[in-house]
């Protein structure tokens, strides 16, 4: 009896569905086209070139999914401790190489200096006076000293200062940064630490020798930082051997920015104001605070979130990252 | 929206030792390991501080756990009055391996000055020639006998690249997860798990049943296992000056690896990784062992244990088109018409092959022009900036 029912109900539901419905069924359900109108040209049949997309195959092929899992490492040791899923939208979006380039051509645009100046004639200290008579002396006519043609004359159409800044759509740019970080994440390049983790920590032997006035020389101190980052570095696999890394954390932190500083030649450290969409793209690997990520894909998704209103204050504001899922 | 400014921000340089943001919240108090019995809690500093001692070996949650009050409440006098200890001894304190890990230079002595001279037969020098020299500090750590105890982290030094103690390390996590999970120790499967190489043939013995529903089960020394993962089992291994003996140990030999991999066969390898705190605690401990890091976006594919090995045992991209060839495409070396260089055959290397560089070298050593290069012209700059150089 159940199974019964079960197949009636199968039945009724296939009934509604528009698939289900043959094509000549579906035609007599459509508006007949109209005759007043009628195309002056020479009708030909259709090519047929497009293929109908069967739908359960589409179904059964392609459905990404909407959280990526991160892993959170402790730093320095680079030992994995949480397992996070954050949104597709935020850390998987797929490469595009055109808004990246539009995005660091922006920023080298909005960073040029501009100041480059020159004088004008105009503007040439001087006196105007007349160097020469108009004729009689036998050669070229000349006004004052400050003519373009002369030695320490002006320039004629030399550079002003100026603003060399391009527009682009901050959507656009938003985008950038995390086609950015999914291009990274993709790669396998993007560790992600604790929260505020990316201070390193030196051996207690350091602060010991420090407390002890053994070492005054500031030049001993950076030393050891140096050494001791550059160790860090090459026992994690950040190293100079492979690529350097760039750090971002939330604010300045003190030993892991002073060492370096140290050895530009590992890695850099950057603050999270300081970092653009070149910087993502720059170095082997981005080494990054779990809330900086955070910080920097909330200020960048503008595509994401609307700005309209929404009265219902429980309804999530954009996508969500950061679900602890392991740990 | 959330400003930055609202973060916190990170306290100096030794408060972070009790900072760990990462800890799971669940973190409970473990008796400190060897490491608290030879150097003083005080005299640490932040999280992984006490790598200091050899004891410690590329193990982390445990030592960042909550130091035990007994342990952590080390005042000033005691520390002082161990000091005091060490100078004591004399000779027997200048080998003490923690004491002096890093040498920091002398104290600095001052010349008399000429005019304050004592000694009467004294003559200024007038050349440098014998003189003592006296340099600068800024390779002072570089230098030998001055820095003794390097980073150690939590991956292995060296990458196992060899796929059958990979299969051996891959095999020994997945004992070593279920046996905790069968025994109901949830908390620990996050955590990071000592490294046991004496009992390392015991649990290469147990084996693992895989049924047709998917269940797994472990047979054998199951109790061994989960001994082995006690934190406070930690061997001491103070007597090894180095860490790589230690390495070495951690994982199988390739032989021994190879022979074990026979007996397993391939049944095995159905064992389910779907359980996502499972398959963590893997991916963790394979880290651990081989250095075989498998990725975030690679996770969604590993669903057991053959899919986690594809991901792990897949051979290292070779770095340059002449290792690729020499590795992998044997055949194009072997063709008689085709000769594999190095590197880029340029000019030079031609008028060297016909023996015509040495009359080269001489007319440009007459005219006094660079050998190689291009003398003042520098190699791109951007690229060297682009490098952290100048």
């Amino acid at each position: 009896m159940a199974g019964k029912g079960i197949r009636g109900l199968n039945e009724a539901l296939r009934s509604l569905s528009l698939s289900s419905q043959t094509c000549r069924e579906a035609a007599s359900l459509r508006i007949p086209p109209s005759n007043f109108t009628r195309s002056m040209a020479t009708e030909a049949p259709l090519p047929n070139i497009t293929t109908s997309v069967n739908t359960s195959a589409a179904d059964a092929s392609w459905r990404p999914a909407s959280t990526v899992p991160v892993t959170i490492f402790d730093f320095p040791s680079f030992e994995p401790v949480r397992l996070e899923s954050w949104s597709a939208k935020h850390l998987h979006v797929p490469l595009r190489r055109d808004i990246l380039h539009l995005a660091v051509v922006y920023e080298g645009d909005k960073t040029r200096q501009g100041t480059a100046s020159t004088k004008t004639r105009w503007e040439v200290a001087g006196s105007h006076r007349k160097m020469r008579p108009q004729k009689g002396t036998g050669r070229a006519r000349l006004g004052s000293r400050q003519s373009p043609m002369l030695r320490g004359g002006g320039k004629p159409f030399g550079p002003k200062p100026r603003d060399f800044a391009t527009r682009l759509n901050r959507k656009v740019y938003d985008l950038a940064w995390r086609t950015a970080l999914s291009y990274r994440y993709r790669r396998g390049e993007l560790v992600v630490c604790g929260d505020g983790a990316l201070e390193l920590p030196l051996p207690g032997e350091f602060a010991r020798l420090v407390g002890a006035g053994e070492l005054r020389e500031e030049e001993l101190r950076r030393g050891f930082k140096a050494k001791w980052a550059r160790q860090v570095l090459d026992a994690n696999g950040w190293g100079r051997s492979c690529g350097r890394s760039t750090f971002i954390a939330t604010g300045y932190r003190d030993n892991l920015f002073e060492a370096m500083g140290e050895v530009p030649n590992y890695g850099r450290a950057l603050d999270l104001e300081d970092v653009d969409v070149k910087d993502l793209l720059e170095t082997g690997r981005l080494v990054i605070e779990r809330d900086a990520l955070l910080e920097m894909l909330d200020r960048h998704q503008s595509d994401l979130v609307t700005r309209v209103f929404v009265a219902n204050a429980g309804l999530p504001k954009g996508p969500e990252s950061g679900k602890v899922l392991v740990g | 929206m959330r400003r930055i400014s609202r973060l916190r921000r990170p306290s100096g340089l030794y408060s972070s030792s009790t900072r760990s943001p990462v800890l799971p919240s669940t973190s409970q108090c473990h008796p400190q390991p060897i490491a608290s019995q030879t150097a003083p809690a005080s005299l640490r500093g932040p999280a992984p501080a006490t790598l200091q001692n050899h004891t410690f070996t590329r193990f982390y949650s445990a030592d960042r756990q909550p130091v035990p009050q007994s342990l952590s409440t080390v005042t000033e006098e005691s520390r002082g009055e161990e000091l005091g200890e060490l100078n004591e001894e004399g000779l027997e304190a200048v080998e003490h391996p923690y004491a002096y890990t890093y040498v920091p230079p002398p104290q600095r002595s001052h010349a008399e000055r000429l005019d304050e001279v004592s000694d009467p037969s004294y003559i200024p020098a007038i050349t440098a020639d014998g003189l003592e020299t006296v340099g600068g500090l800024g390779n002072w750590w570089d230098k030998q006998g001055h820095w003794s105890n390097d980073f150690v982290g939590f991956k292995p030094s060296q990458k196992v690249l060899d796929p059958a103690v990979i299969e051996a390390a891959v095999r020994q996590a997945v004992i070593e997860a279920i046996a905790l999970r069968q025994a109901g120790r949830e908390d620990e499967l996050v955590r990071a798990w000592p490294i046991r190489a004496d009992k390392l043939d015991r649990l290469m013995e147990v084996s693992i049943h895989v049924e047709e529903d998917g269940a797994v089960s472990l047979t054998g020394d199951v109790s061994l296992v989960l001994e082995a993962l006690n934190q406070e089992s930690q061997p001491n291994f103070a007597n090894e000056s180095t860490t790589d003996g230690f390495l070495d140990k951690s994982v199988l030999s390739a032989e021994k690896a190879q022979e074990w991999k026979d007996i397993w066969g391939h049944g095995w390898k159905a064992a389910s990784l779907s359980d996502p705190r499972i398959k963590f605690a893997v991916t963790k401990r394979v880290f651990q062992l081989t250095g075989q890091l498998v990725l975030d976006h690679q996770l969604s594919s590993v669903t057991d244990v053959r899919s986690l090995l594809h991901v792990v045992q897949k051979p290292p991209k070779p770095k340059t088109v002449t290792q690729e060839i020499q590795e992998r495409r044997q055949d194009l070396v072997q063709l008689p018409n085709v000769s594999v260089a190095t590197k880029r055959i340029t000019r030079g290397d031609r008028e060297k092959a016909v023996g015509r560089f040495k009359l080269i070298e001489e007319e440009l050593k007459k005219r006094d022009l660079p050998l190689v290069g291009h003398g003042f012209a520098r190699k791109n700059r951007e690229l060297s900036q682009l490098k952290g150089g100048i």
